[in-house]
């Protein structure tokens, strides 16, 4: 789930609530755009509480962009995390009040927690604590190449789009995309076979080959294609949304959509994708056998260089390179000033030269009208006899194709040749045209001749073919049929109506026997996605933001019993033993850290267990220093003073 | 240099794309001409192609890959392709380390190639030379017949392999002769510079490119004396091959008028008369005429009848199937090939290069037009509308039909006269394809009519009196599209074609281009019938000339009045 699919689905007030939490406070840019920008994640993140900040590091390692249930994440607090349970409850509260988690709620009950994945990318560019990559781009020495991208996805994927528009989003009778459209579709993908491509399972895997099922997957996501009153349709504000912009951030914004889709499949291939997107554009970098790549991470870089947008190569000795020939994350704030990009070049034999990032409006304007050629550092189209004639046939006429060439040729005058030859080649076609029509047969002139003379039967007729014969309204035929009945020649019932009558009748007997039999046909409905997506959270209800009223701000004490002894969680002291183990289960059954003085030294413990079957009782768990834990089984002898911690929600406050 | 004012546009495939409305594309025009060769000239982006030979070239005149990638960044308006640098270095680093030598000894007709022994690997592991190259020991040589020398030269370069041929070539039997200084005529005589150029590269010995292969220059330009100029420089008998017994003679003329070579040194070889000697002209029809037995190509003995070191092919794009197998033996004699438009409607130029050899020598024709070395030419295509009753024809009428109603449309009449009448003092050629339009345009302007029925002797007649001026008219058949020459024909009207050939467009213009003495240019006109498949051709024959550079104006004829616009 991407950021705005929540948003969607959240109140207004929620929203507000959220923009107005404390660590959003004077933020040059709000959330929730300030959740997609590393530079304001950075300052938020430093805003947030100590274990909101550890959680948050433990989140891109190790649950990343994948929902998570909340009781195997509080199960997980202590050994993997370094949080007691309590600090981990408070971190999860705070962040989802803050927007940065958010939370489903399955039909039982069951919770999960998850970061949009486009958050997750940018969370991922701003905490870069044990990441090899944002290593690698940092100390990279990697010879740094000016090499142009060639046929990237992106283009690939607005051909096959345009080539969608032309062939039309009608299904067939079992509700499936034509076999032609299918087929043009996957050729004009021409994505390498990949182990990648091999793992997606489209959701009619029999009839949908992959690159078919991940371009309307795409559209889908993209909100380019919508499903209404069982059919498919374009959404045309959303499509020039997409078109429009520049090119180069398009390409970044379909790199990162396409890992997120194909590149989540868990936390640890979230983490290694991701970070590839850290990794400095142009620059090579070469890693060796050593570097413990496996499987999965060689299978998509080389599913990258099949998208066009990195090289990648494989060295003889098992190590390899790569190198980004997009920025993958350029955003629309980098956009150039520019952003309408170059002119194509217009020759007079009809090549059309479009330079690298020319935009994708244009790119879509030259699918209507010319033929794509190829791509290379620029893209090359043909304006030939046969596209002047299939945009006419598509009721684009010469004008609006000359029209077309001239506004993507920036205005520079077109060479007389091309404009004759388009005029020539247009004039040529559609000067026949074949419609379905509807007609009116008189059995003599002189009917025809009445017919036409009587009002309610004038405005119903479209032509008049020959003597007895008139082209009228097809959604106006019952009309017709009554009014003609009225003036007193009912029309004879053709085979056509005749069918539809028995037929009619049929289902009519049917319906009322399946009513009788308790049975119904389910209707078809529209896909979410064309791909199986076993993460998907979008199904579950999405909870509003803030979790438990009141706790957003101040401390979270509430949650811990006020029985306990004030000194308890006072200053640091001296306990009896026997008062040790008591604080000690305390602080285990209420997921508390303990603050120990030991050897003269502060440490925090997060117990863990209580052993009390020897003599003396033991705890077992984890000492805490810095962001590191380790490991400790410690008798009451061992420290000399205590006090039991409760968390506090304030920034950058441990609590102690 | 900004960015976006950079000129060159480098593809993948090594095309060069080159935009002349920059700063600064003369001095980078310049530099690319070094190592690519121009494959059009349509508007104002050029486009060039690096190819192995003209890497080489570049090469062999002492460039390196480095220089010429410099070149590239440095005019390059995008970044460069994926992989291109490394190709293009590898490429020039292969030069020099492949030679072919002719074994010693007496009799000996076999060839070694040799080389560096990581190259020589390398070619050891390609499926496609191993049934040419056969085996080797480690550090040995290739072995191969003579006879497999072009074969495996051409396979190389197709591979990326250049090799220095060293083996030499048959000498042929000596013929001294010299280029005349000053013609019969009076007038001084030499070669221009790009005749110069396009000999060296021919004579230039034992490089990767020199010894045989194409010439491919503008109608007009001189193509026969550059052929003349190698004859010159070789001294050596020489078999010519041109497409007419028209042809045939002006060749002799030439040779007569621009070498010392007397009337018994040259011969012809014709359907009209049979003469071998040390400079031989024959037509292609002559030796792919076969006997009474198949295949029984009789005339191909001329082949073979003297000690020729160089074979002629003028007009070699023409060049048919017969004398193509037979050329194929041919690998130790030079061979020049001779055209202004190598372009095939069956695509197969591939075959010429591998036969005859690869592209040595190319110009631009828009090039020589600047340099004044042809005539300016200006191109216009005139719109006719067919008459009423045709048009009706037209439409229930098959292609064959169509074609026809197109071509003949008798609205180009008028047409025609109206030009004649606009260049009432220039030397004009009605040229078309079908003989009952030509008979009737030449009956109704009163002009000669020229096809291949009329004898060689009135057809000398008539281009004689063309040339004087007696006539100023001529209506000429398809016989127009070949080596024929017509120095002073300033106009040219084309009132129908064969379908969409481009060569034919082309060469029919090329009668118009030999530079002219006072006004040095000329016009074209096609007539075509509007509305109709002939619009539709006129667009695929014109883009040759599109593609040199040339523009085609556009006038559409009223309908009413069957007058100009």
């Amino acid at each position: 789930m991407r950021l705005q699919d929540v948003l969607n689905r959240i109140s207004s007030d929620s929203i507000k609530a959220v923009q107005t939490a404390y660590v959003w406070e004077r933020f040059s840019t709000p959330w929730p755009e300030a959740l997609l920008h590393p530079d304001e994640l950075f300052e938020a993140a430093n805003r947030l509480s100590v274990w909101s900040r550890r959680l948050l590091g433990y989140w891109i390692l190790t649950v990343g962009p994948l929902p998570i249930q909340e009781e195997k994440l509080l199960n997980r607090s202590v050994p993997d995390a370094g949080l007691a349970a309590a600090e981990m409850k408070a971190a999860v509260q705070e962040l989802c009040a803050c927007g940065i988690l958010y939370a489903v709620r399955k039909s039982w009950g069951e919770r999960l927690l998850f970061m949009p994945a486009d958050c997750y990318i940018a969370w991922r560019q701003t905490l870069d604590e044990d990441d090899e990559w944002a290593e690698l781009t940092r100390s990279s020495s990697g010879e740094k190449l000016d090499t142009a991208p060639g046929a990237t996805f992106t283009r690939r994927l607005l051909r096959a789009y345009a080539t969608l528009e032309r062939l039309g989003l009608t299904l067939t009778g079992k509700g499936l995309f034509p076999k032609k459209t299918v087929d043009n579709v996957t050729r004009l993908l021409d994505m390498p076979v990949s182990n990648i491509m091999a793992r997606l399972r489209p959701v009619h895997e029999n009839v949908y080959p992959v690159p078919f099922a991940m371009a309307l997957d795409i559209a889908l996501k993209l909100g380019l294609i919508q499903f209404e009153d069982g059919r498919y349709n374009w959404s045309v504000s959303a499509l020039d949304d997409w078109l429009g912009g520049d090119e180069r951030i398009r390409e970044a914004e379909m790199a990162q959509l396409v890992t997120m889709m194909y590149g989540f499949h868990s936390p640890q291939e979230a983490f290694f994708t991701s970070g590839l997107l850290k990794l400095e554009p142009r620059c090579q970098f070469t890693t060796n056998a050593g570097m413990g790549l496996d499987p999965f991470h060689i299978e998509w870089m080389r599913f990258l260089d099949g998208c066009g947008w990195a090289q990648y190569e494989a060295d003889a000795d098992g190590g390899c390179t790569f190198r980004w020939l997009i920025d993958p994350i350029a955003d629309r704030r980098d956009a150039l000033e520019s952003a309408h990009g170059e002119a194509v070049i217009v020759l007079p034999d009809g090549e059309l030269i479009v330079p690298p990032y020319a935009g994708l409006a244009v790119r879509w304007k030259l699918e209507r009208i010319a033929q794509w050629v190829r791509d290379d550092v620029v893209s090359i189209y043909r304006i030939t006899a046969e596209s002047a004639a299939s945009a006419a046939e598509r009721g684009m006429q010469a004008d609006e194709q000359l029209m077309l060439l001239q506004e993507a040729a920036g205005g520079i005058p077109l060479p007389d040749e091309l404009v004759h030859a388009i005029r020539h080649w247009s004039a040529s076609a559609c000067r026949t045209s074949v419609e379905d029509v509807v007609l009116l047969r008189c059995e003599a002139k002189e009917i025809a001749d009445a017919i036409s003379e009587r009002t309610e039967l004038k405005e119903l007729l479209v032509e008049r073919l020959g003597d007895r014969t008139f082209i009228v309204r097809a959604e106006k035929t019952a009309k017709l049929r009554k009014e003609l009945e009225r003036a007193g020649w009912p029309p004879l019932m053709n085979e056509a109506d005749r069918s539809r009558s028995a037929a009619s009748h049929k289902a009519e007997a049917s319906a009322s026997g399946k009513r009788r039999n308790g049975t119904q046909q389910p209707l078809t409905n529209g896909l979410h996605s064309f791909i199986y997506n076993e993460h998907a959270v979008e199904r579950y209800e999405l909870l509003a933001p803030t979790l438990a009223p009141g706790s957003s701000d101040g401390a979270i004490e509430q949650w811990f019993p006020s029985d306990w002894p004030t000194a308890w969680t006072g200053p640091m002291r001296s306990y009896h033993h026997s008062t040790r183990k008591l604080m000690i289960e305390s602080a285990l059954e209420w997921g508390a850290p303990i603050q120990l003085v030991t050897g003269g030294q502060s440490v925090e413990l997060l117990p863990e267990r209580l052993e009390s079957g020897s003599e003396p009782w033991l705890v077992s768990g984890y000492i805490r220093k810095d962001s590191r834990i380790e490991h400790v089984r410690l008798s009451p002898d061992m420290w000399e003073e205590m006090r039991i911690v409760i968390p506090r929600m304030a920034p950058n406050e441990s609590g102690s | 240099m900004e960015q976006n004012l950079k000129p060159l546009i480098v593809l993948s495939d090594m095309t060069l794309l080159f935009d002349d409305r920059t700063t600064g594309s003369e001095e980078a025009r310049a530099k690319l001409s070094g190592f690519a060769e121009l494959m059009k000239n349509a508007g104002h982006l050029h486009t060039y192609r690096m190819t192995p030979l003209t890497l080489w070239n570049a090469a062999s005149a002492g460039m390196t890959g480095v220089q010429v990638i410099e070149t590239l960044c440095r005019f390059s308006k995008y970044d460069m392709p994926s992989g291109l640098a490394d190709k293009l270095k590898r490429l020039m680093d292969r030069f020099g380390r492949l030679r072919l030598n002719r074994l010693a000894g007496p009799g000996e007709n076999s060839l070694v190639l040799s080389g560096d022994e990581e190259i020589m690997q390398e070619l050891q592991e390609e499926q496609s030379l191993q049934s040419l190259l056969g085996s080797r020991g480690s550090g040995e040589p290739f072995r191969l017949s003579a006879e497999r020398r072009g074969t495996v030269k051409q396979e190389l370069m197709r591979l990326g392999y250049p090799v220095v041929d060293a083996a030499g070539y048959r000498e042929g039997e000596t013929l001294p002769l010299a280029l005349r200084g000053q013609l019969c005529g009076g007038s001084a005589f030499t070669l221009r510079d790009y005749q110069s150029q396009a000999v060296a590269r021919f004579v230039q010995g034992d490089s990767a490119a020199g010894g045989s292969g194409i010439m491919v220059l503008p109608c007009g330009s001189g193509k026969t004396i550059i052929g003349i100029g190698v004859l010159a420089a070789l001294q050596c008998e020489t078999l010519i091959l041109t497409s007419s017994v028209t042809s045939v003679q002006q060749w002799e003329a030439e040779l007569l008028d621009k070498t010392t070579l007397g009337n018994d040194s040259i011969g012809q070889y014709s359907s009209q008369e049979k003469r071998v000697r040390p400079v031989t002209i024959a037509t292609y029809n002559m030796l792919a005429t076969s006997g009474r037995e198949e295949r029984d190509y009789r005339h191909m003995r001329l082949f073979n009848e003297r000690d020729w070191g160089l074979i002629i092919y003028d007009e070699v794009h023409m060049l048919p199937a017969p004398v193509f197998r037979m050329t194929a033996d041919l690998q130790a004699t030079r061979r020049l090939g001779l055209t202004a438009t190598l372009v095939r409607e069956d695509g197969r130029e591939r075959d010429v290069f591998s036969l005859i050899g690869p592209k040595l020598y190319e110009m631009p024709w828009k090039q020589l037009e600047q340099q004044g070395q042809i005539a300016e030419l200006r191109c216009e295509e005139v719109r006719v509308p067919l008459p009423e009753s045709a048009e009706r024809n037209y439409w229930i009428g098959d292609s064959r039909t169509r074609v026809r109603l197109a071509a003949e449309n008798p609205n180009k009449t008028t047409v025609v006269r109206h030009l004649l009448d606009r260049h009432k003092d220039k030397k004009t050629l009605i040229i078309g394809a079908y003989i009952r339009q030509l008979k009737s345009l030449a009956s109704a302007l009163n002009a000669p009519l020229l096809t291949g029925e009329v004898p060689h002797e009135e057809r000398a007649k008539l281009y004689e009196a063309f040339r004087r001026g007696e006539e100023r008219v001529l209506v000429v058949s398809k016989i127009a599209n070949f080596a024929v020459d017509l120095p002073d024909a300033a106009v040219a009207v084309q009132v129908s074609g064969s379908f969409g050939s481009r060569q034919e467009e082309a060469q029919r213009i090329g009668r118009l281009l030999r530079p002219k003495q006072e006004d040095n240019s000329a016009v074209f006109y096609t007539l075509v019938s509007d509305g109709t498949m002939e619009v539709d051709y006129a667009l695929k024959r014109q883009r040759f000339m599109t593609e040199q550079g040339y523009r085609y104006g556009l006038t559409t004829v009223k309908a009413q009045e069957g007058e100009m616009n």
